[in-house]
């Protein structure tokens, strides 16, 4: 179980903490944060989070380090979800033309454009839609991307292209039809 | 850094999940250390799982058989019950017969 202090883990001086609350703690947003922006339901994103948490509390004893543990949970987060969104077919099919008329704050606000790419971002095939929040979630370089999900470099590079020329190619069709409905 | 970039960092951010989430998560692991082991645990379900209801179904055919088998014991006891007192009665009316014929039939 999990009764190793994670300081003991960085070589630092042992403390009585308990540490599998505090990698709770300390890593919940990013477990969460990914599941969330890849999934975009609130209810699953979570079980998904917590079943992260059960595991790594069953698997504690095989954590090496402090960025073992983020690499884990980059991993195993990342596997779960594009797994889950497979079975329950969660990413809404989005095409270039099936798109809301937007209101007239949302064609001016910045936040609204924001939920738009949130929206068009959850729409990506499951590769696609990882990679690009692992890469601007996490800030991750593309070679972290391919060890999280076990591809190749070249491989993370096509799906992020291809990723943000199709998100791109959205976001111009969206602000056309919104400078369309104003003029 | 181009606009897309950041529109994206901005848009996809690190998110908490709700208040509660680390006593959740501490709750449910606390639950499955406390769960049995891997032999009571198949002893469980052996004794509770589908194997109950395997049990539970040669119970009741077995139970039935018993209870026809003692119908058949009861009703047979019934009988021959019946068939001594029809003897008897048999043998009480040749009784009579008997001393009537050896009397000479007198009236």
């Amino acid at each position: 179980m999990a009764s190793v202090p994670l300081k003991e883990l960085t070589g630092q001086s042992e403390e009585c903490v308990p540490a599998f609350p505090e990698a709770i703690e300390a890593h919940k947003a990013m477990v969460y944060g990914i599941a969330w922006n890849f999934l975009r339901d609130r209810t699953v994103a979570e079980e998904l989070a917590q079943d992260v948490f059960l595991l790594l509390h069953k698997k504690w004893d095989s954590i090496r380090s402090r960025e073992h543990l983020v690499f884990w949970l980059r991993k195993v987060t990342a596997h779960r979800a594009i797994d889950l969104a497979r079975k329950r077919k969660l990413h809404p099919e989005t095409t270039l033309k099936a798109t809301d008329e937007p209101t007239v704050l949302e064609r001016l606000h910045d936040s609204f454009l924001a939920s738009y790419l949130e929206r068009m971002v959850a729409s990506l095939p499951e590769k696609q839609r990882m990679v690009v929040v692992l890469r601007y979630q996490e800030d991750l370089e593309v070679e972290e991307i391919a060890d999280v999900l076990g591809m190749r470099v070249n491989t993370v590079k096509t799906h992020l292209n291809r990723a943000l020329d199709l998100l791109r190619a959205k976001t111009a069709v969206r602000l056309k039809k919104g400078l369309d409905s104003v003029v | 850094m181009n606009g897309m970039d950041e529109e994206l960092r901005r848009a996809l951010v690190r998110r908490d999940p709700s208040p509660d989430f680390t006593a959740r998560v501490l709750a449910a692991s606390q639950t499955r250390a406390a769960e049995p082991g891997l032999l009571r645990s198949w002893l469980s379900r052996l004794l509770f799982g589908r194997w109950a209801a395997v049990a539970a179904t040669t119970l009741i055919v077995g139970g039935g058989i018993a209870y026809q088998q003692h119908e058949r014991d009861v009703q047979g006891e019934t009988a021959k019950q019946k068939l001594l007192v029809a003897l008897q009665i048999a043998g009480m009316k040749l009784q009579g017969t008997q001393r009537h014929v050896l009397s000479g039939g007198e009236r």
